[in-house]
């Protein structure tokens, strides 16, 4: 399931973009996947089907998806992220949440690591 | 009197399909779901049944004609159940569904699975219909092949015998391609409106929030295998009628000629009768289907006013 939230400043397309592509990357949507055609989710989500063609372009352009007038849309192979970076992030999670910590501060404690780390 | 044993003959059918469904229904445990799902349930259910009714009425309607238009009777009485359960599916059809309200500002969940018309209603149900259109168009296209001409201009079937070839056996009547060509379009007919029903179904917007999921996904199954079930009806009716027709020309064409195609006769006839009940259980089982979807949303309380 993905959710599109109207009060918050992200634009619609982005959000669904963003959605599918964590989706993907975490292994949750497999290779071979068929995406709903861009109007079925433009109407369950109320939205226009240009908003979900927009995600939907992105998402071919990022090589996550390949679109095909006969095969419609479908998850490519190789999108997801290695499985040690799904057991880290788990990890990661885990952690952080036993520490009290929100989406927010975890994120920025990644922040913080991931310019470390190109420092060095 | 023959009037009287079918009503008979119905009855019993209708009411052991509605015990032996209550006794099958009575082992579940009764669903509940979220609060704001019970106006799709609700709607559903009550297309399910105007669907089932205007059926009936249609055919009421068209035997009705049939008995007043003596000159067409027999085509009539023939086109009956395709005609009247692609009327009711249509109904079905142009009957605008519920989708839930939804404030502007609330947030909207959608799956990420892609819906088809096919794969709404249960495997089984489709299997059935799709198999009860291709015998009812393999029936029509080889008794229209292997129909015969009297010298009335009669379709008529006709026995040959590999013992005695001199023995011409004709039996009548038999569905030729008088029947088989307006039965073909009529099935036609009946399934452009049944593939149009499923996609409704499917291209009907979601419930709105993740909650919904369950629901969205019963009431969505639910309605196709309504629309499957009164299908399957309209097209097991006419198969019955037409294997009927069928295996008493081709029993009565080898009655004292060939004994092994006599007892197909009498097979083709105990299809037919099997064909016959099963549209019965159908249309009744689409009844009682639409039936249970209205009283789960009677169950599934709507959300109380804050």
């Amino acid at each position: 399931m993905i959710t599109l939230d109207p009060n918050i400043a992200t634009a619609p397309s982005a959000q669904i973009q963003t959605q599918i592509s964590d989706l993907i990357r975490s292994g949750e949507l497999a290779p071979g996947h068929r995406l709903p055609a861009i109007r079925q989710l433009a109407a369950d989500l109320r939205t226009a089907p240009g908003t979900v063609a927009k995600a939907y372009s992105t998402l071919e352009a990022n090589g996550l998806v390949e679109s095909s007038r006969a095969r419609g849309t479908r998850v490519l192979a190789g999108a997801a992220h290695h499985g040690a970076v799904l057991a880290a992030s788990q990890d990661f999670v885990t952690t952080a949440r036993a520490r009290g910590l929100g989406l927010d501060e975890a994120l920025g404690a990644i922040r913080r690591a991931w310019a470390e780390g190109a420092a060095t | 009197m023959a009037g009287i044993v079918w009503l008979l003959f119905l009855s019993i059918v209708v009411g052991a399909t509605v015990v032996a469904w209550t006794a099958i229904r009575a082992h579940r445990s009764p669903r509940r779901f979220p609060p704001g799902a019970s106006s799709a349930l609700r709607s559903a259910g009550t297309r399910g049944l105007i669907a089932c009714g205007a059926s009936l009425a249609a055919l009421i309607g068209l035997l009705a004609w049939a008995a007043v238009d003596t000159a067409n009777q027999p085509l009539a009485l023939a086109l009956a159940p395709l005609l009247s359960v692609s009327i009711g599916i249509g109904c079905y059809t142009l009957l605008r569904p519920a989708t839930g309200t939804l404030d502007e500002a609330q947030p909207r969940s959608a799956s990420l699975a892609q819906r088809t018309w096919w794969a709404q209603a249960p495997r089984p149900v489709m299997v059935a219909l799709v198999g009860s259109w291709l015998a009812t168009i393999a029936t029509l296209v080889i008794t229209g092949l292997t129909t015969t001409m009297d010298e009335f201009g009669n379709p008529v079937f006709q026995a040959e015998s590999l013992t005695y070839p001199q023995l011409v056996s004709t039996s009548g009547p038999y569905p030729g391609w008088g029947y088989g060509v307006p039965l073909l379009a009529a099935l036609g007919l009946l399934i452009a409106a049944t593939w149009l029903a499923l996609r409704r179904i499917s291209s009907t917007a979601a419930l709105p929030a993740a909650e919904f999921a369950r629901a969205d996904a019963a009431w969505r199954r639910g309605s196709a295998e309504v629309v499957a079930l009164i299908a399957l009806a309209g097209a097991g009716s006419t198969l019955s009628g037409v294997l009927a027709v069928t295996g008493l020309a081709v029993g009565g064409a080898y009655r004292g000629v060939d004994s092994q195609w006599a007892a197909i006769g009498t097979a083709v006839i105990a299809l037919a009768v099997v064909c016959g009940i099963g549209s019965i259980i159908s249309v009744t089982t689409a009844a009682l289907r639409s039936r249970e979807l209205v009283s789960i949303a009677v169950g599934s309380p709507e959300p109380s006013p804050a």
